[in-house]
């Protein structure tokens, strides 16, 4: 359940993902079911006619977020040709392999007690992940899944 | 033809550059104001690891690294200055970005 603080931090978030130089390249919107949610169309920089539209959701905005590629004509979230192949996605399991990740933890509950690898909480979680997200797709991106 | 004198050969040897280094995880990007363009990437990294209380290799049982991006393109080369990459004006930004270990 979302704090008012946590929704507070998510509102200003939002704003300043809107003003990165970067949201000139993403159709960055809310989602309406989800108070700490939204969604996000990206490209990768060496294939700009490939559009993914990623889903963010946190429940605790301080812990690893919940990332799924949505289809775009339907919104399934278990669509795999709606996955780029990028660096830590499993498309077939839909789900990106990274401390960052709800996911990625789920899979790896020994990264909560790596000191290496947990998820240490950025000053903006929703920038962080906004472009974590557009760096893997600009540098590692290899086609869709 | 006039030459120049040693003092402003090197006024036009160190030239500067507004220096922005963005860490995600970090609100606050690194600053240098009056960064020389003829400073390389690898020192560049080598101070924004520093500023933002990083360390590459072994840490705590397992590895980092950190890369930098320009542009949106990871920059390989860290021997390159700045004054090699093309700026907007007088602003040059970067990104550095972890590579998180994947399972």
């Amino acid at each position: 359940m979302a704090t008012e603080y946590d929704l507070m931090l998510f509102d200003q978030h939002f704003q300043a993902a809107l003003a990165l130089p970067a949201a000139q390249r993403w159709n960055l919107e809310r989602d309406q079911s989800a108070p700490l949610g939204i969604f996000c169309t990206m490209h990768p920089r060496t294939a700009p006619a490939e559009t993914y539209k990623v889903r963010l959701r946190w429940t605790d905005y301080s812990m690893p977020f919940s990332l799924k590629f949505i289809n775009m004509e339907n919104g399934s979230e278990t669509d795999q040709h709606a996955w780029p192949n990028i660096d830590g996605s499993r498309p077939p399991n839909f789900f990106i392999c990274a401390p960052y990740t709800s996911e990625g933890n789920g899979y790896h509950p020994e990264w909560a007690l790596s000191p290496t690898n947990r998820y240490k909480t950025p000053d903006e979680p929703l920038v962080f992940a906004l472009i974590q997200i557009q760096y893997l797709l600009d540098n590692t991106y290899q086609g869709r899944a | 033809m006039q030459t120049l004198d040693s003092g402003e050969n090197n006024a036009h040897k160190d030239q500067t550059v507004v220096l922005h280094v963005r860490y995600a995880p970090a609100k606050a990007p690194y600053v240098n104001p009056k960064a020389s363009t003829s400073t390389t990437l690898a020192e560049v990294k080598a101070t924004a690891l520093q500023h933002f209380g990083l360390n590459e290799g072994a840490v705590d049982g397992g590895a980092k690294s950190y890369q930098l991006s320009f542009d949106d393109i990871v920059q390989s080369n860290l021997n390159i200055t700045l004054d090699s990459l093309e700026t907007h004006g007088k602003q040059l930004e970067l990104l550095l970005i972890e590579q998180f270990v994947q399972g």
